[in-house]
């Protein structure tokens, strides 16, 4: 009895279940569709410290803004970034997009690691022509652009208004009173700092980075890493020299702490009065309230304006799916017309024409003066091996400054090398 | 006759012992598998792979072309590879002994009944779990020139002026040095007072009789006592000096200059910083034969003695 009564209820409940879904299906009389789970990309970039608390925010407002796609980011140590990525790219497993640099593209095109964008930016409606100009050209191999170019970064002129209106160096207008755009006016006015302003360097110079310090002024000296047919190093030459005998002077004469290990704090800190610094400090340093700080482009103590620069751009690995491919293409659209615009606020002048010319950028502190300043802009030479260069650059500089040799003789050594790179 | 028939017992259970030899030695390979198959896949293949791509140019795209040993020729051509090499072996000069003679001492002292003996013992020991990374990120601060505790403290006792310990180059192989010592320090301590509780204590009683007095003690019966544990960690040391990496990687970053430029580091510039990876290849097969001939040298003469 007890038997029978519990298989009825099972019944009878087996009955309401059923019934209680087709209710459901012919009540409404529209099914509800699950919506398929977002594609999820894996986004690799080296962005610490305050670029990337912007970058965080630009993927939380692409996430937020659509339910296709989800990115999760990997921020990598930026020192280690290209180790990683190229072992990626080489294995076939990592990233679905990632942030590379723009002299970095080359070894990666030629080995087919990453794919041109031109078809897949049709597919989504991405315009390679709102991307100005300079930025587009850096991304065009063979006719086809193989990346998103983010933004162009440089150095500017930071100043410390405070030492300077000490050491009576400042205008009425708050810009320093660089009277004579040559070594020795430039010299003399780091000397008049140092005279006048105890305890304080004149100028942070970056010797961590210093093949960047470097490349600036060589930059503005005229000069040239390679021949024009990118087989021979031409670093051996007077402009060079004169380059590393000024910073030289300036290590020797106590104008800058070739001991200073981390100058960008030095001059955060107020202890420096000048800092060649890059775009992308300008929220850092702004925003601090204790710090009088203003931002002038280089000055072409060398005789002309160009400086050394570089440009973040995205790309898309070649062993991404097609269906991650046009979610990748869909992100680096997104980065690129509207996140751009949080991008301009970390420093970077956007690669996007429509945000360099809104009022919104326009009326951030000394945006006018950045964007002057990457029209000087000089990009590396496109070439595959330009990792090593750039490598076997920065340690023989920094042996050069740190071990006390000779310009010349070390420029020799140097030029030697990259010629073997060349060869090899 | 007698020696015959041994012969012949010998031959028969020479013969009766074959199969089973196999069959024993297929056992031990059974056992052996375990490690055997980790160390083909992560050791050996490897470094053979190293050595096959040592062979020829190649780039982040993959192999470009066979160059036979023109890779290898290029390094003994280059004056920076004994330099980097140089470097190797002067950190070993530097740090094996100090890190050894360290250890010992500290042995020695948490070997007596002091007061608070485990605690000091841990307080040894921690550093050594941590990761090359962290105690490198703590002596980069603790060495700071400007804001460092250790300059700071050296002003507290009357130093004048600030020693740049990361950037001026005869302070750096010290402050790399240091910076090593205190991380595995506590590795060498526990070792050695593992050694000297072996030693018998009634050694030790005979000795005070016989009017010995305790540097007598320590040089005729520590000393003696702990010199199997003592060639262990000469070994270990020199090893581990040589493979320097972490440490200048960050600390430093070789510099300034090339001062700390090791020869594992030269091998990490050039295959990931440069991406010649089969230069950097030719490189790290040239360091390995060279480890390898310090150890045997190193088995060589440890057996000798012991024999």
């Amino acid at each position: 009895m007890v038997n029978m009564k519990g298989s009825i209820l099972a019944v009878v409940m087996l009955c309401a279940f059923l019934l209680s879904g087709c209710g459901d299906s012919s009540y409404g009389g529209v099914k509800t569709e699950q919506s398929p789970a977002p594609v999820e990309l894996s986004f690799w970039n080296p962005f610490g410290g305050g670029e990337g608390d912007f970058v965080e925010q630009i993927i939380k407002d692409y996430n937020d803004s659509q339910h296709k796609v989800f990115v999760k980011q990997l921020r990598l140590e930026s020192n280690e970034y290209y180790a990683r990525l190229s072992t990626a790219l080489s294995l076939g497993k990592g990233p679905d997009v990632a942030v590379a640099h723009v002299d970095r593209l080359s070894p990666f095109i030629k080995a087919k690691q990453i794919v041109p964008l031109d078809a897949l930016a049709n597919r989504v409606g991405f315009e390679f022509n709102g991307i100005e100009e300079s930025n587009r050209q850096s991304v065009s191999y063979n006719g086809q652009y193989y990346a998103v170019p983010l933004d162009t970064h440089f150095h500017m002129l930071y100043y410390n208004k405070d030492v300077l209106q000490r050491a009576e160096l400042l205008n009425a207008d708050g810009t320093p009173k660089l009277a004579e755009a040559t070594p020795e006016g430039f010299i003399r006015f780091l000397q008049q700092i140092r005279d006048r302003v105890p305890g304080v360097q004149p100028m942070a110079v970056n010797t961590p980075y210093f093949q960047e310090s470097f490349l600036d002024l060589y930059y503005e000296a005229g000069g040239e890493l390679l021949s024009t047919d990118l087989k021979k190093a031409v670093i051996h030459n007077e402009k060079a020299v004169q380059v590393l005998a000024f910073y030289q002077q300036l290590f020797d004469r106590k104008l800058s702490d070739l001991n200073d290990k981390a100058p960008w704090d030095s001059f955060y800190n107020g202890q420096a009065g000048l800092w060649f610094g890059g775009v992308w400090e300008a929220g850092h340093h702004l925003g601090n309230s204790s710090l009088n700080v203003g931002i002038m482009p280089l000055s072409p103590i060398f005789g002309s304006s160009v400086h050394w620069g570089s440009s973040h751009t995205l790309v898309v690995p070649a062993y991404v799916t097609e269906q991650k491919q046009d979610a990748a293409m869909d992100f680096m659209k997104y980065f690129s017309e509207v996140g751009g615009a949080i991008w301009g606020q970390a420093g970077h002048v956007p690669a996007s024409r429509a945000i360099v010319q809104s009022t919104a950028y326009q009326a951030l502190p000394y945006r006018k003066l950045f964007v002057i300043s990457r029209d000087h802009v000089k990009f590396a030479p496109k070439t595959d091996k330009y990792a090593a260069l750039y490598t076997a650059i920065s340690e023989d500089l920094q042996n050069i400054v740190q071990n006390r040799i000779e310009p010349g003789e070390g420029l020799a050594a140097l030029e030697k090398k990259l010629d073997q790179i060349l060869a090899n | 006759m007698e020696t015959k028939l041994r012969e012949g017992k010998g031959s028969v259970a020479l013969r009766k012992s074959e199969p089973l030899r196999i069959r024993t030695e297929l056992k031990a390979i059974i056992y052996l598998i375990p490690f055997l198959v980790p160390f083909a896949v992560f050791y050996l293949w490897p470094v053979l792979r190293g050595a096959w791509m040592s062979l020829h140019v190649w780039g982040i795209q993959g192999m470009e072309k066979y160059v036979a040993v023109a890779n290898y020729k290029k390094i003994f051509a280059n004056s920076d590879f004994y330099l980097y090499l140089w470097h190797s072996l002067y950190f070993v000069l530097l740090c094996a002994p100090t890190v050894i003679i360290l250890g010992l001492v500290l042995a020695l002292i948490i070997n007596q009944n002091i007061w608070m003996r485990t605690l000091i013992r841990s307080v040894f020991f921690l550093p050594y779990v941590l990761s090359v990374s962290v105690i490198s990120f703590i002596w980069l601060r603790l060495f700071d020139a400007k804001n460092g505790p250790v300059n700071a403290f050296l002003h507290l006792i009357g130093l004048p002026g600030d020693i740049n310990w990361l950037t001026d180059h005869r302070f750096v192989w010290w402050a790399i040095t240091i910076a090593t010592d205190w991380w595995t320090v506590g590795f060498v301590m526990v070792l050695f007072l593992a050694g000297l509780q072996e030693i018998p204590t009634d050694q030790y009683e005979a000795a005070k009789i016989d009017g010995a007095n305790a540097w007598k003690r320590f040089l005729h019966i520590t000393l003696p006592g702990l010199s199997k544990v003592m060639k262990i960690q000469i070994f270990y040391q020199i090893i581990s000096s040589l493979k320097l990496f972490g440490q200048v990687q960050i600390m430093t970053g070789g510099g300034p200059g090339d001062t700390t430029n090791t020869m594992i580091r030269y091998i990490y510039v050039t295959g990931f910083k440069k991406d010649m990876f089969g230069l950097a290849s030719a490189q790290s097969m040239i360091f390995c034969f060279i480890m390898l001939l310090i150890a045997v040298i190193q088995f060589k003469m440890t057996d000798r003695k012991d024999g």
